[in-house]
């Protein structure tokens, strides 16, 4: 027992720190906003937090506090062009901005360590930490669903005219899926320079992007588990079907295409609307029956 | 009470004019009509006063104040909505979320409250789907209020967009050929909830094909053509002046 | 010296105008922003480099093979991916992802083919000539290239603007709909604009692969953000504002090379972007389509 927790515990974290990473995602295409700029949320957190925390006193909690707000700036920056206009331009300046990160961080080698990143950073990222993170940050996103921000979220993804014919500034609530969505990215890339000693430029890369997205789209972007059940098949599949690693890339690209055409809803949501639409029929139902009998309906 | 009020608007798209110098005026408590043949340029108008299209030249006085040129989300924060020709619904969502969205513009929590799950939050949310509930009831629907929007019939999604508005509580509501592919029956229930409306004190804007429902539940009438106003009067002028007459059955 | 690297800027430019002119015309006339195009590109530039080492094609014809291959590299993309995508009612994001998915699988194709290599063009595949040029060094393959670039946006714009196929397309840009309605098949206008926009990505990817000597399977990804720069300064769907746009993008990719580092170009890039797109989103030329504003 103690030998299966100890080699998979590392594949744990992994989950639970990529888990973090998706709700990031998540948070942006909820909200309707085609930002694909997580990968650089985590580099600006997992640089700022492992910097504030080695070259400072200001301790992990601190730290990554620190991270988190530069997450918010970053993602606020981002949103003064992008939170006015329309998708494929959010997505052409987040994946540019994915880019620059990578760029930056090899560049300013002064401070970032260059191609060779930081490095001896404390682990102070246990697992109890990241399930606690990755719980409490679920509870927060649940509570921002069924609240007046996540009916807004829910207008403007599926028809931004009409959420703006209702009175919801789209702007408004795209800055604010930006702030959202830098400050849960900035955490997640923190907690991963916590957990795994170093960080490189590389790691925030494409790859990332890739991962994150896909963990989305075929966990689900409407219930905050979709991104938790996508990210946790994704990170495990492989290490079952060993042979297929060094596929990994085109089997990732094929996963894509094949769910986005397919299974656009992902794994979760597509249950959840089957049973949603069976208990709304029994409602009906019952409602019709109370009708006929001359009862007050519920 | 203040009325809405369309002065000299035009719309040019390149080099087309779709609106040329029209002006109308929409009161509260009276149902007035828009109407004209095809591609006269109703929606564009509509379009105008949400604030989707920006007018080429003229106001839109909401009372004091021009609403030409605003964003569409300020617009109807004052009191004005609308309905779409296609309807809009949010497909995935259930009908009564689908008529709680409607109710946007009366949130009072602000951002963090509502990311902290403050009790106000949740007692707001109570209060909008009561209300959206009632709505149902009074439009019979409320067999379905938790199906989701994209299941109901052309007709009852018809109805829903309208409930949506509605729970908006506007002073003014646009409609844009509401009654388009319903059924006598359905047509005459939307008609007489219509009423009670503008009863209530709302002034409601109908822009429409259907003649005869406009005649019927319309008590001033504009009539456009070609982007611009060639008649305007109560149902029985309009029905017997010339021009429309030429304009419908012309071409 | 200054004049030298602004010619060495309009050389790069062209190419990037190329490239990023596939790109803008199937987001201008279909919506679709294909981030596969990067790959298309690499692509071209392959099947030319391998024309000329395994085929021994001389290079005119290692051209023309790199060009037409990647026209069917990107039909290809449209009739396995983006059609069977519109027949399952997907949405704009959906094309974004699937383009995504549809990149890492051309890619990982090419990075297997040449296990992650960087290949270079036999020597002398070009001759190399110079020329003297009021002052400056201008050798005959940049002249070449320009001039290439140059005839095939001509023939561009005339197949759009003279052409009955062209028209059409200029109509399902507009409204897909009206066009069906006009007798236009979309099926066969969405064929063609692909066709077209990877013939340009693959003549920019020979090309580039020439001027540079280097053929890798990253190269497509590197070329991607500036075409982004490019197609929204230049205005999205518009033909002479990608092609001004590209020369703009590859003189300041240059100089900023040249003068400061190669690093911060990068940095540079995206920065005009960001201010473009805070400034002056839809460009600075009236493309197929301008609705860009949200709230």
């Amino acid at each position: 027992m103690m030998e299966f927790v100890v080699t998979y515990r590392p594949l744990f974290d992994l989950i639970c720190i990529y888990s973090i990473l998706a709700l990031s995602q998540y948070v942006a295409l909820r909200a309707g906003l085609f930002s694909l700029a997580t990968p650089g949320f985590a580099s600006v957190g997992g640089y700022a937090g492992a910097i504030l925390l080695k070259d400072t006193a200001l301790g992990p909690v601190l730290s990554a506090l620190g991270a988190i707000l530069c997450g918010v700036a970053v993602g606020l920056f981002l949103s003064l062009p992008l939170a006015k206009l329309r998708g494929a331009f959010q997505s052409i300046a987040t994946i540019g901005f994915v880019q620059i990160m990578v760029s930056l961080t090899l560049f300013a080698q002064p401070l970032t360590g260059g191609a060779l990143g930081l490095n001896a950073i404390p682990k102070v990222a246990t697992t109890g930490l990241l399930v606690a993170v990755v719980i409490a940050l679920t509870a927060l996103l649940a509570v921002i669903n069924r609240s007046g921000i996540g009916r807004a979220f829910d207008a403007i993804r599926q028809d931004y005219t009409v959420a703006m014919s209702l009175g919801i500034s789209v702007s408004r609530y795209f800055r604010y899926a930006f702030a959202l969505s830098g400050a849960i990215g900035a955490l997640g890339g923190c907690l991963l320079a916590y957990d795994t000693y170093s960080i490189q430029p590389d790691v925030f890369g494409f790859p990332m992007l890739v991962l994150i997205i896909a963990a989305v789209i075929l966990g689900g972007r409407a219930i905050v588990a979709g991104p938790l059940v996508g990210t946790a098949f994704l990170i495990v599949l492989p290490e079952f079907i060993r042979p297929l690693a060094d596929e990994r890339l085109l089997l990732q690209g094929l996963l894509l295409i094949v769910v986005i055409i397919y299974l656009p809803q992902g794994i979760v949501d597509s249950l959840t609307q089957r049973w949603k639409l069976r208990r709304a029929l029994t409602a009906r139902s019952g409602e019709q029956r109370a009708r006929a009998h001359g009862l007050p309906s519920a | 009470m203040v009325s809405l009020r369309l002065e000299t608007i035009s719309k040019s798209f390149g080099g087309i004019e779709a609106v040329a110098e029209l002006s109308l005026e929409v009161e509260r408590g009276r149902i007035t009509g828009l109407i004209g043949p095809n591609g006269a340029g109703k929606t564009t108008v509509v379009n105008m006063i949400s604030g989707l299209t920006t007018p080429s030249a003229g106001h839109i006085k909401l009372g004091e104040d021009d609403l030409a040129g605003e964003a569409p989300h300020r617009v109807a924060r004052r009191g004005v909505s609308r309905t779409f020709q296609n309807v809009r619904l949010l497909r995935e969502a259930s009908v009564l979320d689908n008529i709680v969205v409607g109710a946007h513009r009366h949130e009072r929590t602000s951002l963090l409250a509502n990311s902290l799950g403050f009790p106000a939050v949740w007692r707001e949310r109570r209060a909008f789907r009561d209300r959206a509930a009632q709505l149902l009831q009074r439009f019979e629907l409320g067999e379905f209020a938790a199906m989701p929007a994209g299941g109901l019939s052309y007709g009852h999604q018809r109805l829903v967009e309208v409930m949506r508005a509605l729970a908006m509580a506007p002073d003014f509501l646009l409609l844009d050929e509401p009654v388009a592919g319903m059924n006598e029956i359905e047509a005459r229930r939307l008609g007489a909830i219509v009423r009670g409306l503008a009863q209530e004190g709302m002034g409601v804007l109908l822009i429409e094909h259907n003649m005869r429902f406009v005649m019927e539940f319309c008590e001033m009438i504009y009539v456009i053509d070609s982007g611009r106003l060639i008649a305007e009067g109560a149902a029985a002028e309009v029905a017997r002046d010339a021009t429309v007459i030429r304009a419908y059955l012309g071409g | 010296m200054l004049a030298q690297q602004l010619i060495n800027g309009v050389v790069v430019g062209a190419v990037y105008a190329l490239f990023s002119l596939g790109l803008t015309l199937v987001f201008g006339m279909h919506r679709i922003l294909n981030l596969a195009h990067g790959a298309v590109f690499m692509w071209g530039a392959f099947i030319g480099y391998f024309a000329v080492t395994l085929g021994r094609l001389p290079l005119w014809a290692a051209f023309i093979a790199a060009v037409l291959g990647a026209g069917f590299v990107s039909v290809a993309l449209e009739l396995c991916v983006f059609r069977p995508l519109r027949r399952h009612q997907g949405d704009e994001f959906g094309t974004i992802v699937a383009s995504i998915g549809a990149n890492l699988i051309l890619m990982d194709l090419a990075q297997q083919a040449t296990n992650a290599q960087t290949l270079r063009f036999p020597f002398g595949i070009f001759p190399i000539l110079f020329f003297n040029f009021l002052g400056m060094r201008v050798s005959l393959q940049q002249v070449v290239i320009l001039a290439a670039v140059a005839i095939i946006v001509v023939g561009l714009l005339l197949f759009l603007f003279r052409t009955s196929l062209g028209s059409e397309a200029r109509a399902v840009a507009v409204n897909e709909q009206t066009a069906m309605l006009l007798g236009v098949n979309p099926g066969l206008v969405y064929l063609t604009s692909f066709f077209i926009a990877g013939m340009l990505a693959g003549a920019a990817g020979v090309i580039l692969g020439i001027a540079f000597n280097s053929v890798s399977y990253v190269m497509g990804e590197a070329v991607m953000l500036q075409a982004f720069v490019v197609i929204v300064l230049g205005g999205l769907g518009s033909v002479v504002g990608a092609v001004l746009s590209g020369i703009l993008i590859g003189m300041i990719q240059t100089l900023t090379t040249a003068y400061i580092s190669t690093e911060l170009s990068d940095a540079v890039v995206f920065g005009l972007l960001f201010i473009v797109l805070l400034v002056r989103p839809s460009g600075f030329f009236a493309g197929v389509h301008t609705e860009h504003r949200v709230a």
